[in-house]
């Protein structure tokens, strides 16, 4: 049971990256609308798409931490 | 919290048998059975009353979500978008319905957990999606200007645009059952935790409405951006 927890805690540490990977879409996101505010709407959807593929390596984090800690 | 972990995998609601096989059908299945039937009948009654002139409130609505999808198309696939309306429409209602149908839960006894929690069902759906970008590749490129794209800065790229076809439907897959399966999970804790109505609703209002809508447009979003990429 411990190791399997240390596991999970530690796969949950994937979402270091992912705050790092979104915090740096949402930087170019501002500062493409700032410099181009005619092309908003098309920044912001692809912002938001680096935004999401980054969240999804946090998941992928937290989906091993949970089967890790349920041990499915 | 024992038995939070219980309901992780889906149940099985009545098995039958075939050809001497026992046949299985779990909570899953079922589920998307009854978002199938409930877009049905709600497409069937909505077009009865579709008028031209003087649309009702519910008709505007309707047409929003139409037109949402019609421009998505349009902008990622291009003038071929307006073929996948049809396959993009359908993924973003089944999937929106499917991953807000644990709401119903509330009424005792009916266990409508969502179906994308299970990671059979989005495997599924990400292996149709990526027959349908593969589809669309063939269809629009023919099988020369398919191989073409293979190879189209240099042949040694192929192998890795190759694996592409494998990676992207794993990671569609992953991210939705992840993201239902974590927010599903964190909700069944809060609520054996904190048994309180009041406490609980606005995490729900996060993991269960938010999330899951969120993610149903992120699974149709990226599907046709990949539709996008094989037609251009």
């Amino acid at each position: 049971m411990s190791l399997a927890a240390i596991g999970a805690a530690v796969a949950v540490l994937s979402a270091v990256g992912a705050a790092i990977g979104i915090g740096m879409a949402a930087k170019g996101g501002t500062e493409g609308i700032a410099r181009q505010p005619e092309k908003e709407s098309s920044i912001r959807s692809l912002a938001f798409l680096g935004m999401v593929l980054c969240e999804a390596c946090a998941i992928y984090g937290l989906l091993i931490g949970i089967l890790l800690f349920t041990k499915v | 919290m024992e038995e939070v972990f219980e309901k992780v995998g889906s149940e099985v609601i009545f098995s039958f048998q075939l050809f001497g096989d026992t046949v299985n059908i779990n909570n899953a299945v079922f589920v998307c059975f009854i978002v199938s039937i409930i877009l049905i009948v709600l497409s069937a009654l909505l077009k009865r009353t579709l008028k031209a002139d003087n649309p009702g409130k519910i008709q505007v609505c309707v047409e929003w979500l139409v037109e949402i999808v019609n421009n998505l198309c349009k902008t990622s696939a291009g003038h071929h978008g307006k073929a996948f309306v049809p396959y993009i429409g359908t993924l973003l209602v089944f999937l929106g319905l499917a991953n807000i149908i644990g709401l119903l839960n509330f009424i005792p006894g009916l266990h409508m957990y969502p179906p994308t929690k299970d990671i059979n069902v989005t495997a599924t759906l990400a292996l149709i999606s990526i027959i349908v970008v593969l589809g669309a590749g063939f269809r629009y490129k023919g099988l020369k200007g398919w191989a073409k794209t293979l190879i189209d800065p240099m042949p040694v790229v192929a192998p890795f645009k190759l694996m592409e076809y494998i990676t992207k439907p794993l990671s569609l897959a992953l991210r939705l059952f992840g993201n239902v399966f974590a927010a599903f999970i964190i909700m069944e804790i809060i609520y054996s935790v904190v048994p309180v109505p009041f406490v609980s609703s606005p995490f729900s209002a996060y993991f269960d409405i938010f999330d899951g809508v969120l993610q149903a447009f992120i699974f149709t979003y990226l599907t046709i951006v990949y539709i996008g990429e094989a037609v251009e």
